[in-house]
């Protein structure tokens, strides 16, 4: 079978060739998959040449259609010849995926915001209306991790409804207690939260607000915040030289788009590389031992030691300020070369699926994804800089970001709060 | 007119099926089989030799499946035999292909199409061997 790649009236089209049968659905899957990849959600699959499809290609068609409904996107069959269209017809599926005169409403570009390119990459900004400034808190004292000194008991348990959203070292439990073996990473945000048990689990916990089911943390320490954002931030780095953008330089774009010197951010995004570590041991049972000493700290962290291409669909919270305040200075660290402001951002590595485009829903996307696809970890985000080993910092390539201005209100108990 | 066969030896291995369908084609071509007997017969092989490799056996030996091609009477038989464990795909329930694209399961559609375009099919179990059989006829 042949595969062309076209770019047609702002559809992608892939024009086939041959069979698509068994032994060549997989290829024609991996086109589709590259085209998606790239950023494409409405591809044509033109069939006038394709004289034959058995099950297996119709399974890649249904594979794809359901992946790029989900980014509002669709997968279209073109000019089908008349038995490959009676098989698609027999299969039911002939009016999901044949394309009639009329484009589809889903074709047309979503709404956009206001749009600009820093360093090649594309930002789309949306005023979100009801944001105002975000109103941040800090919980507990992670100056004591160093010296192996957080404990069970001091923790704080924080509900995490949809509008709060917060990051830190934390676990779910109904008592205190029932996290002191199991506290690691976690973040919250759109009325989920996500935590990565250090029991010698290998996958996340994770709630979902349902009804009266709020998710709740103990957490240990960590930064939270309440309240509206006031942008959605759109980004894609395909045209950029490098195709993706480092955390530090969205960051930066964040900041400079607000004019604000402290930020929160909830991102979604499609993640080229992930670098961070995850804990492997609860720092509540340090027992005054420093996890930092040498050897010892391979004992207490996972750290991800060379970048890898396998790419994720990754949800991000943290928070920046350019110039930390004494308070906050102990929760913040450099985020990368591309900002002098420092953060904290813990991420959430989902298998990839494509993000719809445009202005899209917090809540609902956080929802979307934690009910179609399980969390594989939640590691907390590092800069690498070392010469020669050093792996560097986490790159995006596209995805949506939720920010807005941050005032740090100081040490104090957190509250959940109702929108 | 003649009654003519064709019986084509595939080994349990997804890399024999084009070779098999590429030879059934010939054959059928050779014969002035029409267009929709061709497909038909090419996705019999594929879907019903498919299913022997991926569900038939337990052990990871050689097996053979044969499949038999015939035309008399304008009518073409195809059978397939194998000696994998016993089978009647015949029993299992048509797919539901008015579910919304969402809830629908992906697979289950190859013995759903063969059904739908052949005019018959058979299941016997028969000296160990699973027999599947279609009859299509054509002008």
């Amino acid at each position: 079978m042949e595969i062309t790649p076209l770019a047609r009236e702002g559809r992608h089209e892939l024009q086939l060739k041959g069979r698509l049968d068994a032994n060549w659905a997989e290829h024609v899957g991996s086109a589709i998959e590259t085209a998606v990849r790239a950023g494409q959600h409405h591809i044509d699959l033109e069939f006038a040449q394709v004289d034959y499809i058995s099950s297996a290609g119709i399974r890649i068609l249904l594979k794809y259609h359901k992946q790029l409904l989900t980014a509002r996107g669709a997968l279209r069959v073109v000019k089908p010849t008349a038995s490959v269209l009676a098989v698609l017809e027999l299969s039911g599926i002939a009016t999901l995926l044949v394309a009639n005169a009329t484009p589809t409403p889903a074709a047309q570009a979503p709404a956009a915001g206001r749009t600009w390119k820093r360093e090649e990459v594309t930002f789309e900004s949306h005023a979100l209306g009801t944001g105002g400034t975000l109103e941040g808190r800090l919980v507990g004292h992670p100056e004591k991790f160093s010296k192996g000194q957080l404990s069970a008991a001091e923790s704080q348990r924080i509900r995490f409804g949809a509008g709060l959203f917060g990051v830190g070292l934390g676990a779910f439990g109904s008592e205190q207690e029932d996290g002191s073996g199991r506290f690691g990473e976690f973040l919250a945000a759109g009325g989920a939260a996500l935590a990565q048990p250090t029991d010698g689990s290998s996958v996340p916990d994770f709630q979902v607000t349902e009804g009266q089911l709020v998710p709740e943390v103990n957490v240990l320490y960590g930064l939270t915040a309440s309240g509206s954002f006031s942008r959605l931030l759109r980004f894609e780095a395909a045209s950029s030289p490098r195709g993706t953008i480092p955390l530090a330089n969205l960051v930066e774009a964040a900041l400079e788009e607000l004019r604000a010197d402290a930020a929160g951010f909830v991102i979604v995004a499609e993640s080229a590389s992930l670098v961070g570590a995850t804990l492997r041991q609860s720092p509540a049972r340090a027992n005054g031992k420093s996890p930092w000493s040498f050897p010892g700290v391979r004992d207490w962290l996972s750290f991800t030691t060379e970048r890898t291409d396998e790419r994720h669909l990754a949800l991000i919270v943290g928070f920046v300020e350019r110039k930390p305040l004494p308070d906050s200075a102990p929760f913040l660290r450099p985020i990368g070369p591309g900002t002098q402001a420092q953060g904290h951002f813990h991420a959430a590595a989902f298998p990839y699926r494509p993000l719809p485009k445009g202005n899209i829903p917090l809540t609902e996307s956080i929802a979307t994804l934690l009910g179609t696809e399980s969390a594989q970890t939640v590691l907390h985000l590092l800069t690498d800089e070392r010469p020669f080993e050093g792996v560097g910092q986490t790159d995006l390539m596209r995805g949506a970001c939720w920010v807005g201005p941050l005032k740090l209100l100081g040490r104090g108990p957190s509250t959940s709060h109702t929108p | 007119m003649e009654n003519q066969t064709l019986i084509l030896q595939v080994k349990n291995n997804f890399d024999d099926i084009p070779a098999a369908n590429e030879a059934a084609s010939v054959w059928l071509g050779d014969r002035n089989a029409p267009p929709a007997i061709d497909y038909l017969a090419n996705l019999a092989i594929e879907e019903l030799v498919t299913n022997c490799i991926k569900y038939g056996y337990d052990d990871a030996g050689e097996h053979q499946v044969q499949i038999t091609l015939s035309l008399a009477d304008s009518q073409m038989q195809l059978t397939v035999t194998d000696d994998g464990h016993a089978f009647n795909p015949l029993d299992l329930p048509p797919p539901d292909t008015n579910l919304p694209v969402e809830e629908r399961p992906i697979g289950g559609l190859g013995i759903h199409l063969l059904r739908q375009m052949s005019d018959r099919m058979e299941y016997v179990r028969i000296d160990g061997k699973n027999q599947l059989t279609l009859w299509k006829r054509y002008t």
